[in-house]
């Protein structure tokens, strides 16, 4: 590799990430009200009753899109765009591809919430996308992985940080599940075999593109700010060939005590198990890494991190045991599966996203916090509001479980779940108000005027 | 006299019990398994669930220990020190280009 | 660096990582399934539709007008419109979030809902792509048919806490027309009756099981 005798900066579109991350809030900003006024219906007071286009079944899949492909998707490319290159000292394949790709994947999740308002969706979970956005979605994928891929195989001469391998593999495997999940029960397998290929579809949309890009963004993120290596490089080898390997493998476990063969439904049993002692190993790495370094904890990042590690190693844990025959005839259909899915998908990745943000927000700007308690203030709101949620839902799972079993009408499960329901939108308004506090801080920084010391022109540094 | 708790055995002690519980279940559910394998009904139906995951796993094994004696794991952990002297760097090069007239630059 | 690493390179990660263990979960549980499935065979809704429900000829006779304007004459072409209507109403208005269609052996479903779900029961052109559903809020629908009558379903659709003060389902009012004249009831469009059709059908080919025995009733003298 030429190095040239001074230091170089890293090849980041800075702006590309800015305007990532501020896509992404305002898709979560909507995914947040989609689900506030979702949940407003079981408590019977949605206030759209008697309008179509916001009938509560389409605003719930609106609530669920927006957060798998507005919010995490865009804030993970904005992540990706910061990280790649500067693990790798390449550009991504092209600038103009790279924008266009932006441009893309808000105009697909547009026409995805239009076509979800407009009763367009596809009977796929997690894949509600309307069947005539798909074909753009898997064209769009691919165009991402290649973005990606060039500047990480460029960097492959050499061993690659364990960060790399999970960013490479990720955009493969998303691209073959979307094509799996999408079109194959759509128009070739129904029943049984359908469900076991959407239940795969749904498993590997949330293990195989949402968890190795989060985790690749740990191993990135967690070592840079604490200024210290990961604990053991080779461990992470450990956890990633077992998440390759097991997470693949475990999507039946969405549909136990169903007509799927049940060799099926064993052997996800088996992978569902085995992935949770990899994860242990990631978990541990993770833990030792900022052993002896409690001081770091006063950074908001590296707390935003860590709570979602902790809430990671919870739901795998919670996964293990609830994705058994057992557990599965009592909490399976309930509020309990809600919960977990909360947890893991803001409390796990929402989190990380948002300590990220908190993170590069300044750097990208330029300019400092308006307000960093206000930050602060948003990470005890979000950690509340997220664990009364799970808790609560968690709870209700297990009565109306147990109500189901009794035989008792099915009116009193309703009943009993009300005050659950109603502790779920307080629990939810807790996340909002601390959101309402980030973005305002987000806004109030980036309008703010530019520090003096960068006002002045900055010549071009001096290269030999 | 009464002694202090010492934390590190009793944390020890508690991750052999856990290790132990873990494990006796998991005994359990081999001797299950064996049971219902050898079971005339359906042998095939058991097996299928295991001997592709075994294999698969076995494939990888055969891989990793090739790799293993060929000497690729030698410098396994340089890519995390790489990581760090690289973002060194981006701190560095950031600094000389908002302070250009830093006499250390 | 001499040795060029096997494991940690790009094109292992993204070949035996990316295609080789994705393949190998398609292969276990998208394909072998498939196989094992598709000895049941597929019916498809001209097939269903050769023998119409009992409610699909109730709702011509109870909302006469409606049923003539959208669907002509009840017969086995009509009915096949409106199978495949109604499930797409049921996919388009999230019915399936909130409702599954599958009974498992567990937690007394049976004597709740009726007979343990088959896999040829879901071996049908309808379920593409499958409804079976992962969350319950309101009950399981496999075996609704005939449950209730076809105006406790209009009902139900236009103003669900009307016949269920309970419950927490929305109200379907564009499923309705207005009505002609002020004070008559809002009858049933051609979504209405597709809908109320569908979940008519769901279960209709499963015979009935002889009532069951309550635990409470088990336990008197």
């Amino acid at each position: 590799m030429s190095e040239s005798q001074y230091p170089q900066p890293a090849p980041v579109e800075t702006r590309l990430v800015f305007w990532y991350f501020v896509a992404g809030m305002v898709y979560f900003a909507i995914a947040l009200l989609a689900g506030f006024f979702f949940s407003l219906q079981f408590l019977n007071h949605y206030p759209f009753a008697g309008i179509e286009w916001l009938s509560p079944g389409r605003v719930r899949m609106l609530h669920t899109n927006a957060v798998a492909y507005g919010f995490i998707l865009n804030c993970f490319l904005g992540a990706l765009h910061w990280v790649v290159p500067r693990l790798t000292r390449y550009p991504v394949a092209s600038r103009g591809l790279s924008w266009f790709i932006f441009w893309a994947v808000q105009a697909i999740v547009l026409a995805t919430a239009f076509g979800l308002l407009a009763g367009h969706a596809q009977a796929i979970e997690w894949g509600e996308t309307p069947l005539y956005v798909d074909p753009f979605v898997v064209v769009g994928l691919i165009l991402m992985g290649i973005n990606f891929s060039v500047p990480i195989f460029k960097a492959s001469r050499k061993p690659l940080y364990v960060s790399l391998w999970y960013f490479s593999v990720a955009f493969v495997w998303t691209t073959l599940n979307y094509v799996m999940g999408n079109f194959i029960p759509q128009f070739f397998t129904p029943g049984a075999a359908g469900a076991a290929i959407v239940g795969l579809f749904i498993h590997d949309l949330v293990g195989l593109l949402v968890t190795p890009i989060g985790w690749g963004l740990m191993y990135y993120f967690v070592p840079v700010i604490l200024k210290k290596p990961i604990w053991s490089h080779a461990v992470s080898l450990i956890g990633f060939w077992g998440l390759a390997f097991f997470y693949p493998l475990q999507g039946v476990h969405h549909f136990f005590w169903s007509t799927i063969p049940m060799f099926a439904q064993y052997s996800a049993v088996v992978s569902t198990i085995g992935v949770e002692v990899v994860v242990m190993t990631v978990f541990v790495n993770f833990v030792a890494t900022v052993r002896g370094r409690g001081e770091a904890f006063k950074q908001l990042p590296i707390r935003w991190f860590y709570t979602g590690i902790v809430f990671y190693m919870i739901t795998c844990a919670q996964c293990a045991y609830q994705a058994l025959l057992t557990t599965q005839k009592i909490i399976h259909f309930t509020d309990w599966v809600v919960g977990h899915a909360h947890l893991v998908m803001f409390g796990v990745f929402g989190f990380w996203i948002l300590g990220i943000v908190t993170e590069l927000w300044p750097r990208l700007t330029g300019r400092p916090w308006h307000n960093p308690s206000l930050n602060t203030a948003h990470y005890w709101l979000s950690t509340a509001g997220m664990l009364i949620m799970f808790v609560d839902l968690l709870a209700a799972g297990v009565l109306q479980g147990y109500l189901w079993q009794s035989l008792a009408p099915w009116e009193q499960s309703l009943v009993a779940s009300v005050p659950f329901w109603a502790w779920r939108t307080a629990s939810g308004l807790m996340i909002i108000a601390g959101q309402v506090l980030f973005f305002y801080n987000m806004w109030r920084t980036a309008a703010a005027p530019l520090p003096a010391a960068e006002t002045k022109p900055v010549p071009e540094p001096v290269t030999v | 006299m009464k002694r202090p708790i010492n934390i590190h055995r009793l944390v020890s002690w508690l991750v052999v019990l856990a290790v132990a519980i873990g494990g006796a279940t998991f005994l359990y559910k081999l001797v299950e398994f064996a049971n219902t394998a050898t079971h005339e009904d359906m042998p095939g139906f058991a097996l299928v669930s295991v001997v592709p995951y075994l294999t698969a796993t076995f494939g990888f094994l055969l891989l990793a220990i090739w790799a293993f004696l060929r000497g690729h794991f030698r410098d396994i952990e340089q890519p995390k020190y790489d990581m760090l002297d690289q973002e060194r760097e981006y701190d560095l090069a950031e600094q000389q280009r908002s302070h250009p007239t830093d006499p250390t630059a | 660096m001499e040795q060029r690493p096997v494991i940690e390179r790009f094109a292992t990660v993204t070949l035996v990582a990316g295609v080789g263990f994705f393949g190998l979960s398609v292969l276990l549980f998208a394909w072998l399934p498939f196989q094992l499935t598709r000895q049941v065979p597929m019916v498809t809704v001209e097939e269903i539709a050769k023998q119409p429900i009992p409610e699909f000829y109730d709702l011509a006779r109870r909302y006469p007008e409606q049923f003539m304007k959208y669907f002509g004459e009840p017969n086995s072409e009509s009915y096949a419109r409106a199978l495949r209507m109604g499930r797409d109403i049921y996919i388009a208005e999230a019915c399936w979030h909130c409702h599954s269609q599958f009974v498992r052996p567990v937690s007394n479903e049976d004597i709740r809902f009726g007979r343990v779900s088959y896999a040829a029961e879901h071996q049908n052109e309808l379920q593409l792509p499958q409804l079976l559903g992962t969350r319950r809020v309101g009950p399981d629908l496999i075996r609704s048919a005939g449950k209730h009558g076809n105006d406790w379903h209009a009902a139900h659709f236009y103003e669900p806490r009307w016949v269920v003060p309970t419950s927490v389902m929305p109200s379907y009012k564009w499923f309705f027309d207005p009505p002609a004249k002020p004070g008559d009831p809002p009858q049933p469009n051609a979504r209405g009756l597709a809908i109320i059709n569908y979940v008519q059908w769901l279960g209709s080919w499963a015979e009935p099981l002889p009532p069951p025995i309550l635990p409470a009733q088990a336990a008197q003298p």
